[in-house]
């Protein structure tokens, strides 16, 4: 028994990661890139430029605009403006269908901004690849789940987990790129464990409803009251009545959250005598998300209910989600965060790479041809469509009719043409074509940033350059390699 | 600072590997040796955790911040002791040529 079970792992290990490897890397490198998911909106709005906003009066504003232009609207959802972000993101129906846009912190309207997902796009991609529901989601979390399988089966397929903790021998084929593989899992193991446990438990209600079926029977209105009490749903009563004044109601919401302010506002039924404003707390003091929510009258302003969150089962899943999220994180956590999601979007990557080349002296199969096609096209083409959002959020007029929806169609297109165009090209050819592809989207994200005033195009440039500079160095290497082949 | 402190950890714990013995020292390490580094390593870790614990406002994220941060300074302590190695490569093979320089 004890003497089949690594090579059993290690099997186990190799194809659930060549399975699920794919998908796994596009997951990865998205929810790496929503750590800076407002930092990324504001990137992609140029005519942003205020350094610093007033978060209540651009909320007064959002509201104000969106009481006057969205009233036939079921419900507003609104993030309110911080540092990181110092704009209004709003959520609304209108006529076609529902639309998210970030508001001027100063005037509460869209107009003049451009319409843009943002980083937005990432954070959805990230859990519900451009998927109806709940299909995305549950791709996203079978991948989470393979994940944690593939790292728990690595750990114990790898013999020298000590031994090699800092050993890289470059130049060396196939030991090499295991090196990188073994160091990369490695080094941030800790990080890698609990960001794919914590995907894992966030999607968990997917897989296992019965819990709630079997209490609940179907009544989800029920099951939401009581996983937050202080959201009130009452329906809409038909009779108009104008929001009581909003200033005071944030007044009120900012004593009792005290220096965590509010992060998000949700107004239902605006105009009528049934409308219920519910705001949510920040969350910079504590890793769990939604600890404190309070319900106001619409009309009125008057306290209807208030929440603070004490269950220990509830606070379990919001501490595992809030760490997954890193909503609370400090700027050189998010950093952290952001270097660690890099790392496992490399580990993945050189893990895909170790299968193709751990095969190449042996005869090829067609599945050896097709699963090195397909790491050309995921591994290079994904951050090169990546980086083509970027560009397209940048060159598309900025008036442009369904601009939002556009940016993103362009995205897949670039990927799909990457897939097809790794697919038809001899392999060996096409690593450095689309690394050169990806080094030269990097490079034009960094001048697309220019005139670099606003510390975000400062700071995006900066990593689109030592992006463009490490896919320079890997399309040189593997040109040089096939050159001395 | 307590980066610094980090780097110089896992740096002692890449000491105490056989392999990158080799590379960061130019005589081999006793086993004694490579127990009192491990035990600084440990200390030194241990102090960086308790600085960041005393500058943050929460220890779990301290915490947090502590593990993300050594898999920076792990990763730097790779990439050092790849370079010692990759430059040391042309020194070996000068000494089994020319034999040795002392």
């Amino acid at each position: 028994m004890k003497r089949h079970f690594r090579p059993a792992m290690t099997w186990l290990h190799d194809w659930s990661g060549i399975i699920t490897g794919w998908l796994l890397f596009a997951i990865v490198l998205s929810g790496t890139l929503s750590v800076f998911r407002p930092e990324i909106t504001l990137w992609m709005q140029p005519e942003l430029t205020r350094q610093t906003v007033d978060s209540d009066q651009a909320t007064e504003a959002a509201i104000a605009w969106l009481s006057a232009h969205a009233s036939d609207s079921p419900s507003w959802y609104l993030d309110t403006a911080t540092p990181r972000a110092p704009f209004t993101l709003a959520f609304w129906s209108d006529k076609n269908g529902y639309t998210q846009r970030p508001l001027d912190p100063v005037t509460g309207s869209p107009d003049g901004l451009r319409d843009t997902r943002g980083g937005e796009f990432f954070y959805r991609f990230h859990f519900e690849l451009q998927l109806p529901y709940p299909w995305g989601r549950l791709l996203a979390g079978i991948a989470a789940m393979a994940l944690l399988l593939t790292l728990i089966t690595g750990i114990i397929a790898h013999r020298r987990f000590f031994a090699d903790f800092f050993t890289f021998r470059p130049g060396k084929g196939q030991r090499s790129w295991l090196d990188a593989h073994n160091l990369l899992g490695v080094i941030a193991l800790p990080f890698h464990l609990m960001i794919a446990f914590t995907g894992a438990v966030t999607l968990a209600s997917l897989f296992f409803p019965w819990s709630a079926t079997a209490l609940y029977k179907g009544d989800t209105a029920g099951m939401q009251h009581d996983l937050n009490p202080a959201a009130i749903e009452r329906p809409r009563s038909g009779t108009a009545a104008p929001l009581a004044p909003f200033d005071a109601i944030l007044h009120t919401a900012q004593q009792h959250f005290g220096k965590t302010g509010i992060a998000q506002i949700a107004v239902v039924n605006p105009g009528d005598r049934a409308a219920v404003i519910t705001m949510t707390a920040g969350n910079e003091d504590s890793i769990g998300i939604t600890s404190h929510t309070i319900s106001f009258d619409g009309p009125t302003g008057a306290i209807l209910a208030e929440h603070i969150e004490r269950r220990p089962a509830i606070m379990t899943y919001n501490v595992l989600y809030g760490l997954h999220v890193a909503r609370f994180a400090p700027g050189v956590t998010r950093w952290l965060y952001f270097v660690s999601g890099l790392i496992l979007t490399a580990l993945i990557g050189t893990g895909l790479r170790l299968w193709t080349v751990s095969r190449a002296r042996k005869v090829s199969h067609f599945s050896t041809i097709l699963v090195a096609r397909l790491n050309v096209g995921f591994i290079a083409g994904t951050p090169a469509a990546f980086a083509s959002y970027f560009l397209v959020s940048r060159i598309l007029p900025a008036g442009l009719a369904d601009r939002a929806g556009l940016e993103i169609r362009c995205v897949f297109l670039i990927w799909g043409a990457l897939l097809v165009f790794a697919a038809l090209r001899p392999v060996r050819k096409a690593w450095p074509e689309i690394l050169t592809l990806a080094a030269a989207a990097c490079a034009a994200v960094a001048l697309f940033s220019a005139p670099w005033h606003r510390a975000v195009d400062a700071a995006g440039a900066i990593i689109a350059i030592l992006l463009a500079a490490s896919f320079t160095f890997a399309a040189r290497r593997s040109s040089l390699k096939n050159r001395i082949i | 600072m307590i980066f610094l402190i980090g780097l110089l950890a896992v740096l002692l714990l890449a000491l105490t590997t056989h392999r990158d013995a080799a590379t960061l020292t130019l005589r081999p390490l006793s086993s004694q040796h490579r127990l009192i580094l491990r035990g600084i390593a440990f200390l030194l870790l241990a102090l960086q955790l308790t600085l960041q614990i005393r500058n943050s406002d929460s220890t779990a994220f301290a915490l947090i911040e502590w593990t993300g941060l050594f898999s920076v300074e792990a990763l730097f302590a790779a990439v050092i002791c790849t370079v010692l190695r990759r430059w040391r490569e042309p020194l070996s093979y000068k000494q089994r040529k020319f034999g040795s320089l002392s």
